[in-house]
């Protein structure tokens, strides 16, 4: 088990705080979802939740770029200075978008059509470094690796929130299948950027309450 | 805690940095016959959507001497072209790609020109980087696509240049030489419009003065 150690101003003893590592895994799905509680990873969060299925591979591709750079920077811990921290970490990341960028382009054409400029942005979500710079950096393999595992699932859960509403209201379809009437006019605003905000605050404000809930409770 | 030296700064930095190089050309090279292997695939699918009529197709290379040659030519090239030839043997139209700048990047397209109509007759996106949402519809917005099943080029009576498309507001399309744009995608339907005026103005005087080379192959073959 893993002690924090913190120290309590004006008590003389200090508390411990221990972590077990299903916690670290847990947290990132809800406790500590990086989209709606962090606020992390904004940018593909609006642009890529137009529909269920980009939502969903650019979760993958972004969980999957989380997990490998959690596992380098946790390696390399020990062995980089703090000086070129965050210049290694960015090289790590860039590094592993790049080869989920190939391999997207060789096993689906169409994923890489339909995600164009964005799998390349994954280098700049702020999910990944914030995870590597926070955790990563200071934590052991196992449990870096269960913080990225969770961190990701988290945050393509959050963007399936986002893309599922916005595919149903802006299309009419879920996943490419039609699930509304054929009579039912389209919110074409839903499929642009506006109704991503929209439906993100909409996602904000239903979280920020059952969270509020529980804690009154 | 003692200040790193700066070879331990070297030493992480350029260390990864090496890491990470012979990981990105690890992963090129393994995926790299398989994109090729689907950009191909993708080019065949796209000839005959552009082209509807033709059920087979044949590349031409344009040779240093500016005559056609057939070519077993199976990427994209920007000397090549691929002729469609109906099921009798007749010419179904010429597959051109062509390419230039987009809103974000390059795009890449294939379009269908027939001889006997005089007309584009079908278009395909190969590939863009465009806004998701707003540009990506010129891929498969149905109106956009629509402006290319019968678009002539409005030609210069002096010379076979100077062909242009003219881009109008969704829905305004009243020539047979316009077409209408993507409401809030105006400079991905413009940019489609000039890779097609340009790619044209260039291929389309060569192919008229050797349009028999197409049609001298096709008998040859039987």
């Amino acid at each position: 088990m893993k002690k924090i150690e913190i120290k309590i101003e004006n008590a003389n003893e200090a508390k411990t705080i221990e972590t077990s590592p299903t916690d670290e895994f847990i947290k990132g799905l809800w406790r500590q979802n990086p989209v709606f509680v962090h606020a992390l990873g904004m940018c593909p969060t609006l642009a890529v939740t137009n529909s269920a299925i980009n939502a969903l591979a650019m979760g993958l591709a972004t969980c999957f770029v989380l997990l490998m750079s959690n596992l380098l920077v946790s390696l390399l811990r020990k062995a980089v200075p703090k000086q070129v921290r965050i210049a290694t970490y960015i090289l790590i990341i860039a590094t592993f978008v790049t080869v989920v960028d190939y391999l997207i382009q060789a096993f689906s054409p169409d994923i890489h059509k339909a995600l164009g400029a964005f799998i390349s942005l994954i280098v700049v979500n702020c999910v990944i470094l914030g995870r590597a710079e926070s955790f990563a950096s200071k934590n052991g393999v196992g449990r870096s690796i269960l913080d990225a595992l969770g961190m990701g699932i988290g945050f393509t859960f959050a963007l399936l929130c986002l893309g599922t509403v916005r595919e149903i209201l802006g299309s009419g379809t879920l996943f490419g299948a039609a699930v509304l009437p054929a009579e039912f006019e389209h919110w074409v605003v839903m499929v642009l950027p506006g109704g991503g905000f929209l439906i993100l605050a909409a996602w904000l404000l239903l979280f920020n309450w059952l969270k509020q809930r529980g804690t009154i409770r | 805690m003692p200040t790193q030296s700066t070879w331990h700064m070297y030493r992480a930095f350029a260390g990864t940095g090496l890491v990470c190089a012979v990981l990105i050309v690890v992963i090129f090279q393994f995926t790299a016959p398989i994109i090729t292997a689907n950009k191909t695939a993708a080019l065949n699918r796209a000839v005959l959507l552009v082209l509807s009529e033709a059920t087979y197709k044949q590349a031409f290379e344009l040779n240093d001497a500016g005559l056609f040659e057939p070519t077993a030519e199976t990427r994209i090239a920007t000397n090549v072209v691929y002729v469609g030839y109906k099921a009798n043997g007749e010419l179904a139209g010429i597959a051109i790609p062509a390419q230039g700048m987009g809103y974000q990047d390059n795009i890449e397209l294939l379009y269908g020109y027939s001889l006997s109509k005089k007309a584009v007759v079908g278009l395909n996106i190969l590939s863009s980087r465009e806004t998701p949402g707003l540009g990506s519809k010129i891929a498969d917005d149905e109106a956009f696509q629509a402006n290319f099943k019968h678009l002539t080029i409005a030609v210069s009576s002096a010379s076979l240049g100077a062909e242009t498309v003219e881009v109008v507001k969704a829905t305004q399309r009243r020539e047979s030489w316009q077409i209408n744009a993507i409401s809030g995608a105006t400079v991905s339907s413009k940019a489609v419009a000039n890779i097609l005026s340009e790619s044209i103005s260039y291929w389309l005087p060569k192919i008229l003065r050797q349009q028999d080379v197409f049609e001298r192959y096709e008998k040859n073959r039987d």
